[in-house]
Order: structure tokens, then sequence, then C-alpha cells
């Protein structure tokens, strides 16, 4: 989705399959190549200076320190900076994919998820109830909270939402930013 | 020397129960080794231990189609759930009929590329923080903890490729290499399924992406990708 907004913009994607330099994703049967694919399986064009590698290079990237931005969804992030985003179960039932090789990079996370679940429950705890993928992030919603030193500020918020309102929706402990901001 | 086999039931048949079987591909219907699984379910060998990122949907021509003809005892991989419907091998784990062994994506290829090395184990930062590491053996580096990774070595790797020669040198076309190269060192024997089978020579020797030293088996794909499976409505988070 990411990949949609980024047009005129100096930054390359990578996707974990095996591609440094995508670009938005293609549904024109013209202009899909069944082998040019992002992590999500979403056919992508590519921009000048694309290239191909196999998996292994792929997460040296990633664990390399080499990726300067991972962006993720998740189904909680707590007030410790914690994601939990492969189970919601136990360590056998999941999908871990390569999350937890992109966390133990040394990039910025960007956590993308609604703020409450399908049942109005909140996803920002205070702690997860869920198996963590790892630690020390930073998450952005409904609302932006942008990871401090050891807590999250609030930064912005949803048209049509107040700070107040958002506080209400969530479970975990935060701070409200000197000012903040609509979302776009 | 001709690696060539005649047909994908050929190149699978010493597949025998109970042998483990690393399976690459990437995606949801993507370029998959569709022909050696389709020939290695309808021979119905058992007690598989399969390696994949994952299984795939209800119905995918991949790994999922030997859980549903009940022939994996056990699953190593990236995804053991995914979100939709219920496949079999999600009721097959809920009922303790499959085991699994759940991996961390770079890990489950770098244990694969570690086994073609000659690499016993290794240590990885990754998931040293989660449960993935309780029970296992930890050491700090540079003051932060890190997991023991064992190698794996398989029997065998169901590969996709582009074009082969009959040496075996692979040639994989755009973002379609994944887990096939680290795969096919792990294995005893790769098998590696083509759309072309060229003469040697006819790939430049700097296109080879796998050289042919570690791949036994080339056969001709009898599946071509589908054009209507890549249009698929895409679901995972």
């Amino acid at each position: 989705m990411v990949s949609n907004y980024l047009e005129g913009r100096d930054v390359t994607l990578h996707a974990e399959n095996g591609v440094l330099g995508y670009g938005r994703m293609v549904s024109e049967e013209s202009e899909i190549d069944p082998d040019i694919y992002n992590a999500a399986g979403q056919f992508v064009a590519l921009n000048p200076g694309a290239s191909f590698f196999d998996s292994v290079a792929s997460f040296e990237m990633a664990r390399g320190g080499r990726i300067d931005t991972v962006i993720l969804g998740a189904y909680e992030v707590d007030q410790h900076g914690s994601v939990a985003n492969w189970s919601t179960a136990d360590a056998k039932r999941g999908g871990i994919g390569g999350a937890m090789d992109l966390l133990s990079g040394k990039g910025d996370l960007i956590i993308v998820m609604e703020h409450v679940d399908s049942k109005g429950r909140p996803k920002l705890r205070r702690t997860c109830t869920y198996p963590l993928t790892g630690k020390a992030c930073v998450v952005t919603d409904l609302a932006l909270l942008r990871r401090d030193t050891n807590r999250f500020v609030l930064d912005a918020v949803a048209p049509g939402f107040t700070p107040q309102e958002v506080i209400a929706l969530t479970e975990m402990d935060f701070a409200v930013g000197p000012t903040v901001r609509t979302m776009e | 020397m001709n690696k060539i086999f005649a047909s994908p039931e050929q190149a699978v048949a010493d597949i025998a129960d109970g042998a483990t079987v690393a399976i690459a591909g990437f995606g949801v219907a993507h370029r998959f080794a569709t022909s050696l699984i389709c020939a290695l379910r309808d021979q119905h060998t058992k007690d598989l231990t399969l390696v994949c990122n994952s299984l795939g949907d209800a119905g995918a021509t991949r790994g999922q189609i030997l859980a549903e003809n009940n022939q994996v005892k056990k699953l190593i991989a990236a995804f053991s759930v995914r979100p939709g419907t219920p496949t079999a091998s999600e009721e097959q784990i809920a009922a303790g009929k499959m085991e699994v062994e759940l991996v961390p994506q770079g890990i489950l290829v770098e244990r694969c590329r570690a086994g073609g090395a000659g690499i016993p184990a290794f240590y990885s930062p990754t998931g040293a923080d989660t449960d993935l590491a309780v029970g296992r053996e930890i050491r700090d580096f540079d003051g932060k903890p890190h997991v023991l990774e064992h190698a794996i070595h398989v029997d065998y790797a169901l590969l996709r490729g582009y074009r082969a020669d009959r040496l075996g040198n692979v040639q994989f076309r755009g973002g379609s290499q994944n887990f096939n190269p680290s795969f096919a060192k792990a294995a005893r024997v790769a098998i590696v399924e083509v759309d072309e089978i060229v003469e040697p020579g006819e790939i430049a020797p700097e296109l080879i992406d796998l050289p042919g030293i570690f791949v036994s088996r080339v056969v001709k794909t009898t599946h071509v990708v589908d054009g209507k499976a890549w249009r698929r409505p895409q679901r995972r988070p």
C-alpha cells in the first residue's frame, strides 16, 4: 500500500522475497509480470535501478542493518514499545514470516494498524497479550504515536477525532504532545 | 552428464515415506514446483517432513495439497496459520496430528544455507527476546542476546526455475529466486522443474543463478504459471 504513495520521492523499497527498488502495485494484464511481486504477493512495477536476489541476501540486508525503516502491521502494540504481530494463539500456530528478522536490523519501525479490533477492543495495550515479535518501536494509525525515549507521544489524530476520544479507545498509557495535529 | 528426467513422476519416484522435503516458492499463487508437488501427492508418500515458507491456501497446488492428502507428519515453516478459511494443515495442527516448528523466514533460509555450506550452527539476534527463544541456547554478543540456530539438511528440495540445462545449471526469472538456492544447497537431492530446458552454454555463465553442482535432477514443468491466479485478491496482513 505504501508503495502507491511514494511517487517522486527518493525512497527505495525492499521486498523480503528478493526485490529492491520496486514501485506502485499493478493490476492491468499488460503491466503484470508473474515474477515481479512484493512481499504480500502483489504484482508491482519496477523503478530504474531495481535488483533481484534470493532470500538469503534479502535477510542479510535486514539483519545486517541496511534497511532504514521497516513498516509492518500488528495485532497489538504496548506502551513499552513491544509489538505482537505473528500469533493470536501459541508458538506453534501463527505466521512469523520475515517480521522478526526485519525487527532485528537497525531500522526505525513503523506499525500501521487499526486502533481497535473488529469487536472494538483496544489494540494499543498496556502489555501485549499475544506472543511478542520484538521490542522498542514506533506506532501509527487513527492516531500517530511517536516513540519518545521510553514512552509513546500522541502527535496527530485522524480527522473527526479528538485526543480525548483517542485516549478513550486506547488501553496503553501515553503522553499527549504539545500540539496534536490532524492527520491528512 | 545428463540430469534430465523424462517426467515429474520419475523425478520424485524415489522419495520414500518419512523423507524430509523442502519446497521453495514465495507468494500465494506464484511460481512453485507444481508438477513435482502434484507427482509427490499422486504417489502417496507418507510421513513427510516439509520445509517451506508456508503450505499455502486450501486447494493451492503447493504443500497444502500434500496436507490435504494426509502425507505430512511435520512442518518446518515461517507460517503455520494464515488469515482466512482454515486449511487442512491448520486443522491437523490444531488436532495435534501435524508437528510444527515455526521459524522466522530469514532464519529458515539461513539455516538451510548453513546446512549446504557445512556450517552446523550459528547465533542470530532474530527472535531472541520472544517465545521462540524459550528453552533454547542463548549467548550474549556485544551485550545483546542471540539464539543458537542449527543447520537444516533435507533429503530432497523441490525447486522452480525459469531455464536449466542437462548439467543442472539454473536461471531464475525476476524476483522468483526466493528460497530456491538455499533450499537446493541444503538438499541431498535437489530437483528443479523449469519452463524450458536448454543446451549447455545457452545460458551465459554469468546468468547462471544456481550452478549445476547443487542440482541433481532437471525436469520440464507440466504446469505453466497460471495467469488467472495472478490476480487473486491478496489477504496477508
